[in-house]
């Protein structure tokens, strides 16, 4: 068989040329438009982001591409290619010159220009040379720059081999669904699937291999082309069929959007992208994003506190409110902002996406309904984000106590779900003696993942309440499945195991027994 | 100590503010009065959330396309 060079080419980034490479790879025509590529554009010329160089890389061989090739198009009467092309995006100004003299000069100093390139290095975007659906497989970083942000669902680190240099990037996969092989759940549980299958050690699954899942054992209309939807029970499938645990989270209208919010908030502080289910307001069938990242109030976007208010309001569970959202959208873009939109009584929330380009705010402004949210769990994950938060409860009035009365209003609680040997990990850089820590990381026997239910008082970290999540919440004991109990103020730890003796009614020092330290 | 009420709560309660290095004195009586209240706390959350678990045909039904 005849043997294909590969071309690398640096192209000044401009809006022109970023349409020029797309159309070209893509076969996109002319008169064609694309919002998914017009999104990317603005996305790249953000102040965050600040796109200089491509770099175009061609032909190159996509895993998820060439499935959805050999499972679709290679039957066709007139293929497309079955080669992608790759583009690289950096944040320096290079060009062919420079980036040869790159690779010349590593044979003095690999590091320093490894570390170089690295810097710059921005993600890639695969074009299909599907003029219909030219955006595949992408991974570029997400924002970045505020504390505020909170993107761990996000942080999966890719690999990425360019001219014989390993370039890093962290981010989650975003493509434009591709009717023929995709629905847009397809997309999106592709996306969510991607995360976590990665974060446990696994080879991320193709929108192929999610299509075939989806459509396994419930068939509506034809499995391919997959233009027929999937419904609530294929989505589920498709999460199970990888070995992961849907999980349904209903979104409510009233007080139960407070608990919902609060435990979106968990799933994606944990690193678990979530599903959400919406219905824009003109459409009658509904549209899957993957919400992958939030924005918290702070000085530049301000945002309520979101709370719970418990037995007529003499309690309130608080955490801090939500700014923004980011979303994977197939139909417009990675890590598109997304807001809350305020509700009357017992309305189903909605959300609305706020896209930087004007001409797209216009497209993409309608309401969306948010029907519910499908978390894809680690299967031993059995305590729920609810769970945990009513957990919370158990130990509200303590902290309420102890934090004292002018600084109650300031008390958070932000749950989350972690690997427990990060926590550990963690532990050694919390603002505690290392006696207490060495206290704990020896004794505290935890389960793979461990569900942390933090308090703070505004942004400080006040206790943390380490909780088993390997089995459901049960009735007996009531008492929640406590590991261990970290407060920040070491004159707190008597208290706690005050407490802890009178919610489980035992002083007993055991091996099952919570460490408190 | 100082007294308190959490909010709109009708019986004042004793609280502790942290004193560096001081321990807080938490008396059996009052772990077990706010291990009553947590516990009464959690059940509310719980029962909120458990209306959010009922899954409708309309859901069932809805495709995302």
């Amino acid at each position: 068989m005849k043997a294909v060079r590969l071309s690398l080419r640096c192209v000044p980034f401009s809006s022109r040329a970023f349409w020029y490479e797309v159309r070209e790879a893509s076969g996109l025509p002319e008169n064609a438009d694309s919002d998914q590529v017009k999104y990317l554009f603005s996305y790249l010329t953000s102040r965050e982001v600040q796109a200089r160089t491509l770099i175009v890389e061609e032909p190159y061989v996509d895993r998820h591409y060439l499935e959805e090739y050999t499972g679709y198009y290679a039957s066709a009467l007139r293929p497309p290619r079955s080669k992608a092309t790759r583009i690289h995006v950096l944040s320096c100004v290079l060009d062919d010159a420079e980036l040869g003299l790159w690779i010349e000069e590593t044979k003095s100093d690999f590091a320093t220009v490894q570390s170089r390139f690295q810097s710059a290095y921005l993600g890639f975007v695969v074009i299909r040379p599907l003029p219909s659906a030219p955006i595949g497989r992408s991974i570029l970083r997400p924002y970045k720059g505020l504390s505020s942000r909170c993107f761990a669902a996000a942080s999966t680190e890719y690999r990425v081999h360019l001219a014989g240099f390993e370039l890093a990037v962290r981010g989650m996969p975003f493509q434009q669904q591709d009717q023929a092989v995709g629905a847009c759940a397809t997309t999106a549980i592709w996306s969510a699937l991607a995360r976590v299958m990665r974060a446990d050690g696994g080879r991320a699954a193709t929108p192929l291999a999610v299509t075939a899942a989806a459509t396994k054992y419930l068939v509506r209309g034809r499995a391919l082309p997959a233009n027929a939807g999937l419904d609530l029970d294929q989505i589920q499938g498709a999460v199970r069929e990888f070995g992961y645990s849907p999980y349904l989270l209903k979104s409510a209208g009233d007080r139960g959007h407070a608990g919902f919010t609060i435990a979106l908030k968990c799933y994606l502080r944990s690193g678990i992208p979530v599903i959400l289910r919406i219905r824009h307001e003109d459409e009658n069938d509904a549209h899957a994003i993957t919400v992958v990242g939030f924005r918290e109030s702070d000085e530049e976007e301000e945002a309520d506190d979101i709370v719970l208010r418990l037995h007529d309001g003499a309690y309130e569970l608080r955490s801090t409110g939500l700014s923004r959202l980011y979303v994977h959208d197939d139909r417009l873009g990675p890590y598109a902002r997304a807001v809350w939109l305020p509700r009357h009584s017992n309305e189903l929330p909605t959300l609305q996406l706020k896209p930087r380009s004007p001409d797209l705010e216009k497209k993409f402004s309608s309401k969306a309904t948010v029907w519910g949210a499908i978390v894809p769990l680690y299967p031993k994950l059995r305590l729920s984000a609810e769970d945990l938060i009513a957990y919370a409860g158990d130990f509200l009035p303590l902290m309420v106590w102890a934090v004292g009365q002018h600084r109650r209003e300031a008390l958070k609680v932000e749950p989350r779900f972690m690997h427990g040997g990060q926590y550990l990990h963690d532990l050694h850089t919390l603002d505690i003696a290392s006696s207490r820590v060495r206290l704990f990381v020896t004794a505290a026997l935890l389960s793979r993942y461990v569900g942390i239910i933090r308090f703070c008082l505004g942004t400080e970290w006040f206790a943390d309440v380490i909780c088993d999540t390997t089995d459901i919440r049960r009735d007996v004991p009531h008492a929640a499945p406590v590991l261990g109990i970290i407060p920040r103020e070491e004159g707190l730890v008597e208290a706690f195991k005050e407490q802890m003796a009178a919610l489980t009614g035992s002083r007993d020092v055991t091996p099952e027994a919570p460490v408190i330290v | 100590m100082i007294h308190m009420t959490t909010k709109n709560q009708s019986q004042p309660k004793q609280d502790a503010v942290p004193a560096t290095g001081e321990p807080l004195r938490l008396t059996p009586e009052l772990a077990r009065e706010l291990a009553r209240e947590g516990l009464a706390l959690r059940q509310e959350i719980q029962q909120r959330f458990a209306k959010m678990q009922s899954v409708t045909d309309e859901d069932l039904k809805l495709l995302t396309r």
